[in-house]
């Protein structure tokens, strides 16, 4: 029928497509920037207060919880109030991003069967929105931390490494679960409800200190350990060891894992929404 | 010149959903049970959307892909577009592809005409400087006037078409997707559309074209391409 040239091009390994993918996802930053503000826009479309409504409702959250749990729990207020505050806001942060990733390929069906486009793109998405409301809520700890002060404030200046451990971790579990989900649909419902139950068994609203004996029940946590190494410097103090060792380990072997299950199945994941 | 060449390509979708459903729980069942269960794995229902298909295209050329329902027009258009990498066989393509295969995909119904713009340049990576001319251009073209700055869901499925088909055509591309598109949209704009479409095309180095409508596809492409099944069963060159 047709005469077809025989020689056949030597096809790119995966896990070269799967770092393409990331690079080329990561400098078409304008996609996703304009992606995130179209998200975070959306949500407020019709309402007056526009996107202060995500402080409002963390604060009133802080404001309503803080005198009530601070008694149940035998808290002085001051420190209790700056704990809660900064607690509630890391750990919207986290589950967020968490459950959001979830959903990353699933909700960008339209494009992924349209277009051509790095899949990376629409994690990135996803993971500059929960930042921009983290951006949002995070004037409540500023506020919070204005009224009742830590002891002290040098401390905050190991954040930037802080956050780029977090923000390591916190992508490669993206991709991890924004994979898995796209093949089966359950895990999304499982993530969420493991995140419910996790508010609870994670030091958030109360403090590992009142473990005393049992504190590896926070320790063994890693949810714990991506709270502790933002919240403590916030605190005015240092994050424990264990928790730089924990969170950059996890952090390395996250993404080595995760690097290989992403390489595997990418060319997959349109065949599979 | 070859700017497309596919070779023993196939595609096949897994089904999930139904009694192989999507779920861990089963694959973690077989994987535990393994034996009886896993004769599960190899029964799973499997299309082949595209079954070795062969082809090459050349500069200039203007191709349909013509079939019925179901005949894997789609499918091949999303793999030259590089959406679905084949499951064997190779595809090469040289060039910058833009495609339009549903143009609705993606829009946002919430945000204003103005804002799928730009989003939808985005995507096709145009890049942001050039936007405003682009939107102008667009503005002109549709005619939709002060909708521009409405929720798209408050517009008629006309004016939808409209904005839709202007952004979808104002990217000048070296080898153009399209999948059966123009269908809404009142005469006199579907006038202005097939001219449009005219001084697109007439650009593109390569059209690939899918349609069922046999007399449009014979009037344009010099290549046209039987689809049934999944296979190539006959190719025209005029």
């Amino acid at each position: 029928m047709i005469a077809i040239n025989s020689s056949v091009p030597s096809r790119p390994s995966q896990s070269r497509l799967a770092i393409k993918d990331m690079i080329d996802g990561s400098l078409g930053t304008s996609i996703w920037l304009q992606f995130a503000w179209q998200d975070i826009k959306q949500r407020y479309r019709r309402s007056i207060i526009g996107p202060l409504w995500i402080t409002i409702s963390m604060g009133v959250m802080v404001g309503a919880m803080g005198p009530l749990y601070g008694t149940l729990l035998n808290q002085p207020k001051g420190s209790y109030f700056q704990y809660l505050a900064t607690s509630l806001v890391i750990w919207s942060f986290i589950s967020g991003q968490i459950v959001d990733a979830c959903t990353a390929f699933i909700a960008a069906e339209g494009f992924i069967k349209e277009v051509k486009m790095p899949l990376t793109v629409h994690l990135l998405r996803g993971i500059v929105k929960n930042i921009i409301i983290f951006g949002h809520n995070f004037l409540i700890v500023a506020l919070v931390l204005l009224f009742y002060p830590p002891a002290q404030f040098k401390t905050m200046l190991v954040l930037p490494i802080s956050l780029f451990l977090l923000m390591l971790n916190l992508s490669w579990i993206a991709f991890l679960l924004s994979t898995l989900t796209t093949r089966f649909r359950d895990i999304t419902q499982t993530v969420a409800s493991i995140m419910q139950m996790a508010f609870f068994l994670t030091p958030v609203v109360w403090n590992r200190n009142v473990l005393t004996d049992s504190g590896w029940v926070a320790d063994a946590n890693i949810l714990f350990h991506y709270m502790e190494i933002i919240r403590a410097p916030l605190l005015g103090h240092y994050p424990p060891t264990l928790t730089w060792v924990v969170v950059s380990v996890v952090g390395v072997f996250g993404w080595v894992i995760t690097f290989f299950l992403f390489a595997r199945f990418r060319s997959r994941i349109p065949y599979w929404i | 010149m070859t700017v497309v060449r596919i070779a023993n390509a196939t595609v096949e979708f897994p089904i999930y959903g139904g009694s192989t459903s999507r779920s861990l729980k089963k694959v973690l069942v077989r994987a535990a049970t393994g034996g009886i269960m896993a004769r599960d794995a190899e029964e799973r229902v499997v299309v082949r959307a595209l079954d070795n298909i062969s082809l090459e295209i050349n500069e200039g050329d203007q191709v349909g892909l013509v079939g019925h329902n179901g005949s894997g027009k789609s499918t091949l258009l999303r793999l030259i577009a590089g959406i679905y990498e084949p499951i064997s066989g190779f595809v090469e393509v040289k060039g910058k592809i833009t495609s339009m295969l549903d143009i609705f995909h993606g829009t946002d119904l919430e945000a204003t005409g103005l804002e799928n713009i730009y989003m939808r340049g985005r995507v096709l990576g145009i890049h942001p400087s050039k936007m405003k001319a682009i939107v102008d251009e667009i503005v002109d073209f549709t005619g939709i006037g002060d909708f521009m700055h409405l929720p798209m869901r408050t517009y008629s499925s006309g004016m939808r078409m409209r904005l839709m088909f202007g952004v979808a055509t104002c990217v000048k591309a070296d080898i153009m997707l399209m999948d059966e598109w123009l269908s809404a949209g009142d005469a006199s704009f579907l006038e202005k559309a097939k001219q449009r479409m005219e001084e697109m095309t007439s650009e593109a180095r390569v059209l690939i074209l899918a349609s069922h409508n046999i007399i449009l596809v014979k009037e344009r492409c010099n290549k046209i391409v039987y689809l049934e099944h999944g296979k190539i069963v006959n190719l025209e060159v005029a």
